[in-house]
């Protein structure tokens, strides 16, 4: 054992352990924010947006992400060397890859059962 | 590859062991207060904490009494409102988070062979004023005073026309002030785990339970910030008329809803996590094999408190939020399923594999018991997560019996499971096994004869927070039979104190590893934790290094002693744990004991409107913290110190590699998620009233050169502050450029407060006229709230650098200052360009 620091920035290597939720959570966050604030707009008469415009956002930022993640979960490696992220023995190396991968892969599922919606709905129909 | 360098010569000096126990001995008689040893504050911390589990669940018994017929008259409308508020609220923030908070303090240092969390006074403050809080919010139920509207208060029902009195503001002050104790317990956690780990644990070998804390403090840091925004603006709304949430002046009670469950949703997560943490460390001993899917595990604790962020709308299913957004949480809700469902499958195979049959013992059964209750209570979850079955079952029994089963089954089970399975750590004897038995099938079956039937009493219609019902709608029977296992319940649980009673007896451990596990709790423990800190190589130090104790115990390992004549611990690297420095902590001591009595008098003077005695308690409490801070940045008189295995560390260091640093940065992760909740409220109540908005609704912003003025204000401000550090002298020299330079900052901060306070008061714009007064005037409050943090911090700085306490070197207090002060002029930067950017752009 030598004292010292970690092989790469904490920051680096949080990131891309966190980079499929990260995904995850700007899809939930870009889809949620423009979809809701567009349909109260509609209903107030402030910006009358027509509705396949809403849903075609929704498809594009879903297949945007549901692409980056895949790209993500195919070259783990590349994306550690991007953010600078290394990890100091084999071990913890292949964990951490392991466990990118399997979070993206989840954030995948997450992505595409709630952009999925969008084929079913009217955007902006009220339940009652 | 082991390196068993590390090890020291034995036998050890004379006097290394004594010397250890003088400086650990825990305070004496009632001077035990002053105690901030984690080993006896978490101890206390967890008997509080259980103590609001019990009184909780009295008021329980007694609701359950009321209910157990129709049209009974037991306890009258007005006081089961307050006991069902009470109740939950104190389940939820005096109880379930505590618990689990407790068990970090107390379990964490041990499994990471630490001597103790790197801010031992931090924790005790955190702990006191909880308990003072917590009692006084408790006992309003006893003086008619309490809150009655449900745990998560929603306005308009909580505003002062409908909830006049203080009660609704027992619930915000008290509250309120709880959640910051829990923030700063989360900040000894975050740093603690990611630090204070021993040698060689790597963040893939680190126990399951430390990676649950670490997510959980984590979570707090995002989520409690939106939930005390929101206790703000009702409790200003209450007092000052700001009308955040009324309606008729373009505030929104919606808004009360998404701000509490974005905190609400992960918090149940926060509850949960880490007893799924607990369980998986008990199953592997229980299996006497190492966790199945350890990485599946991480992954799926990861993925929860992650995911648990994305679902606080599915609490709001049937607001009249559009179709779509409900299916985006809709799919979010079920999707959190899964990793939830992998934690699962992972024990059950655990338990499967066992080297030995999985060994029944009451903590073990309380895990079946677990994994039995919880997953139903998950399958009830997906069932409210799809929006038609929601709109049928919300705000009936239904839901009563799914929340019960998830945090019962999910939080309530795995703590007993915990307090009989590492009791021997903290006690000389273990609990009763057999009595155990009784315990478990009494709660056990008692939970599930309460709460099942709950699901068909909801299916049948009857509301949650009803205080009576009539009997000819068919639901007496079953709410007598929930009635009947509540008392069961009730029975397990008073089994339970009896022998807690009978056998706990704290102050020394019991049989060493009485379950043969693998962690290193299980080392021979002391006051001082391990007699010396082990180099770690795998996940189950124990199982795979059978001499381990014994190697430990004789002080072969690291840091076999008190070398600076203190409190110490060793400080590695967040990843790959490698020895960075040996950090000096704080003995025992009361001003964090007073600055918490003071501070929950302060807030609690507030509810009852004793404005200028809660301001005295107020600068009181900052006294007693300054007192308290004051003796931290030791210095680097102490030089390096050999930790042994020829490994020599420092014993100061500052910037980024620092503890303090640390608890620096997590803490302006919280000011900036209440930032952000701050900045989507305002957006949120634009959606909602533009009409309010400037310039149509409201008088035209102040004219750009105020904005300006308050700009050039904050830069100027910041390059004080970077001059101020690279003016700072070396040791035992005093230049008067360091505090000139420290005021001018703080100068340039007030005067850009007063300049963006002055150029909305000039244009007529009052922060209870409307929503967007309020909005623009509480921007202004939150940014006043950090200057005047900074006014503190900057003169405490002053005061040390004049007493030859600070320096080019000793240098972590202004560095502080430094990190706050530019984290300040970010958020405020942003703030002005929000508050007078963003009307202009869409006006
Ligand atoms: C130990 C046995 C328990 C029993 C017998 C019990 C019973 C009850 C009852 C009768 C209600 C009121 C239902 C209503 O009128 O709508 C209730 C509400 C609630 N309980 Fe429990 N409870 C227990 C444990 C817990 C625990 C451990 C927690 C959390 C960790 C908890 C959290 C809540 C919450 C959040 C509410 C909702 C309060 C509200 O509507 O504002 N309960 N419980």
């Amino acid at each position: 054992m030598k004292a010292g620091n970690d092989a790469g920035p904490l920051a680096g290597g949080i990131f891309y352990l966190l980079i499929g939720p990260v995904i995850w959570a700007a899809h939930l966050l870009l889809v949620y924010g423009p979809q809701s604030a567009l349909c109260a707009f509609r209903a107030d008469g402030m910006i009358v947006v027509a509705p396949f415009v809403i849903t075609a956002l929704v498809g594009v930022l879903t297949v945007t992400s549901m692409a980056t993640l895949a790209l993500v979960f195919w070259r783990p490696r590349q994306v550690a060397r991007l953010l600078r992220f290394d990890a100091a023995e084999e071990t913890d190396r292949r964990f951490s890859i392991s466990a990118m991968r399997l979070l993206t892969a989840l954030s995948f599922a997450g992505v595409t059962w709630a952009g999925a919606v969008v084929l079913f709905l009217d955007p902006c129909a009220q339940l009652r | 590859m082991v390196d068993f360098t590390a090890i020291n010569p034995t036998p050890r000096p004379p006097g290394e062991l004594e010397e250890l126990k003088r400086v650990w001995a825990t305070p004496k008689g009632w001077r035990i207060v002053t105690a901030v040893n984690n080993t006896v504050i978490g101890l206390f911390y967890i008997g509080v904490a259980f103590l609001f589990f019990l009184m909780a669940g009295v008021l329980a018994l007694l609701m359950r009494t009321q209910l157990a017929v129709g049209d009974n008259n037991f306890i009258g409308q007005e006081l089961y409102n307050q006991m069902f508020t009470v109740h939950g609220t104190t389940m939820m923030f005096l109880f379930a988070v505590p618990a689990v908070e407790a068990l970090g303090v107390m379990l964490l240092p041990q499994m990471l062979a630490a001597r103790d969390l790197p801010f031992p006074r931090l924790s005790a403050f955190a702990i006191w004023a909880y308990v003072v809080g917590g009692l006084v919010f408790f006992s309003t139920i006893f003086y008619d005073l309490a809150p009655a509207g449900g745990w998560f208060m929603y306005p308009p029902l909580t505003l002062k026309e409908y909830s006049p009195g203080d009660n609704a503001d027992f619930w915000l002050l008290g509250i309120g002030f709880i959640e910051i104790s829990a923030i700063a317990g989360a900040v000894e956690i975050v740093v603690g785990t990611l630090r204070t780990r021993p040698p060689g644990m790597s963040l893939a070998k680190m126990p399951i339970f430390a990676w649950s804390m670490l997510i959980f403090a984590s979570m707090i840091m995002f989520a409690f910030p939106a939930v005390i925004l929101a206790t703000m603006m009702l409790e200003i709304e209450r007092s000052f008329g700001w009308p955040f949430f009324t309606a008729e002046f373009g505030g929104d009670s919606l808004l009360w809803q998404h701000l509490f469950w974005f905190f609400g949703h992960p918090e149940v997560y926060i509850i949960f996590l880490p007893a799924a943490g607990l369980v998986s460390m008990m199953v592997p001993t229980m299996a006497q094999t190492p966790l199945i899917g350890y990485r599946l595990i991480v992954v799926a604790l990861i993925a929860t408190g992650f995911f648990s962020f994305g679902l606080w709308v599915h609490h709001m299913f049937t607001t009249g939020i559009p179709a779509l957004s409900l299916a985006f949480f809709s799919a979010a809700s079920m999707a959190v399923a899964l990793p939830s469902s992998i934690q699962v499958f992972a024990w059950i195979a655990t338990i499967a594999a066992g080297r030995e049959r999985f060994r029944i013992t009451t903590p073990s059964l309380f895990i079946l018991g677990f994994l039995f209750i919880f997953t139903i209570g998950g399958l009830t979850g997906v069932m409210v997560a799809m929006v038609p079955f929601d709109f049928q079952v919300h705000d009936t029994y239904f839901v009563v019996a799914h929340f019960h089963y998830v945090l019962v089954g999910g939080m309530v089970f795995p703590l007993f499971a915990t307090f009989y399975y590492w009791t021997p750590m903290v006690s000389k004897n273990m609990l009763s096994e057999r009595l155990g038995r009784w315990v478990f099938w009494l709660m056990f079956l008692g939970f599930n004869i309460a709460f099942f039937p709950m699901h068909l009493t909801g299916l049948l219609g009857m509301p949650r927070r009803v205080w009576t019902y009539p009997s000819e709608l068919g639901w007496d029977t079953l709410n007598m039979i929930s009635t009947v296992g509540a008392y069961m319940l009730g029975a397990g649980v008073f089994l339970f104190v009896f022998d807690l009673l009978l056998r706990f007896r704290p102050g020394g451990s019991g049989p060493e590893n009485p379950w043969r596990a693998g962690t290193l709790e299980w080392l021979p423990n002391d006051v001082y934790s391990t007699r010396s800190i082990p180099l770690v190589t795998s996940r189950e130090p124990i199982w795979d290094q059978p001499d381990l104790a014994e190697d430990v115990r004789e002080g072969r390992y690291f840091l076999p002693n008190a070398p600076t004549g203190g409190r110490e611990t060793i400080v590695t690297s967040p990843i790959d744990a490698r020895p960075q420095y040996i950090i000096q902590m704080p003995g025992p001591g009361w001003p964090p004991l007073l600055a918490a009595i003071f501070t929950a008098a302060f807030f609690l003077l507030l509810t009852i409107k004793l404005v200028i005695v809660a301001a005295v308690c107020g600068v009181i409490a900052v006294a007693f913290c300054l007192i308290w801070t004051w003796s931290l940045d030791v210095g680097p008189a102490k030089g390096s110190i050999d930790i042994g295995g020829g490994i020599s560390l420092p014993t100061y260091v500052t910037g980024p590699t620092s503890h303090s640093w640390w608890a620096m940065v997590v803490l302006m992760f919280v000011a900036a998620s209440l930032y952000l909740a701050y900045v989507f409220s305002y957006l949120f109540l634009w959606t909602v009233s533009p009409e309010v908005w400037s310039p149509a609704g409201s008088p035209a912003l102040p004219a750009l050169s105020w904005p300006a003025a308050s700009t050039f204000l904050l830069l100027a401000g910041a390059t004080f502050v970077v001059a101020a550090g690279r003016l700072l002298p070396p040791a035992g020299k005093f230049g008067v450029a360091v505090p000139l330079a420290i005021f001018l900052a703080l100068a340039c901060l007030a005067g850009s407060l007063a300049i963006e306070i002055a150029g909305h008061w000039r244009t007529g714009l009052s922060p209870s006229a409307n929503a967007y007064g309020a909005m623009v005037y509480l921007g202004v409050f939150l940014f006043g709230q950090l200057a005047f943090a900074l006014v503190i911090i900057g003169l405490f700085t002053i005061a040390r650098h004049a007493a030859g306490k600070l320096d080019r070197e000793r240098r972590v207090t202004f560095d502080n200052l430094a990190l706050l002060y530019h984290y300040t002029v970010v958020q405020s930067l942003l703030g002005l360009a929000l508050i007078h950017g963003f009307p202009r752009l869409v006006g």
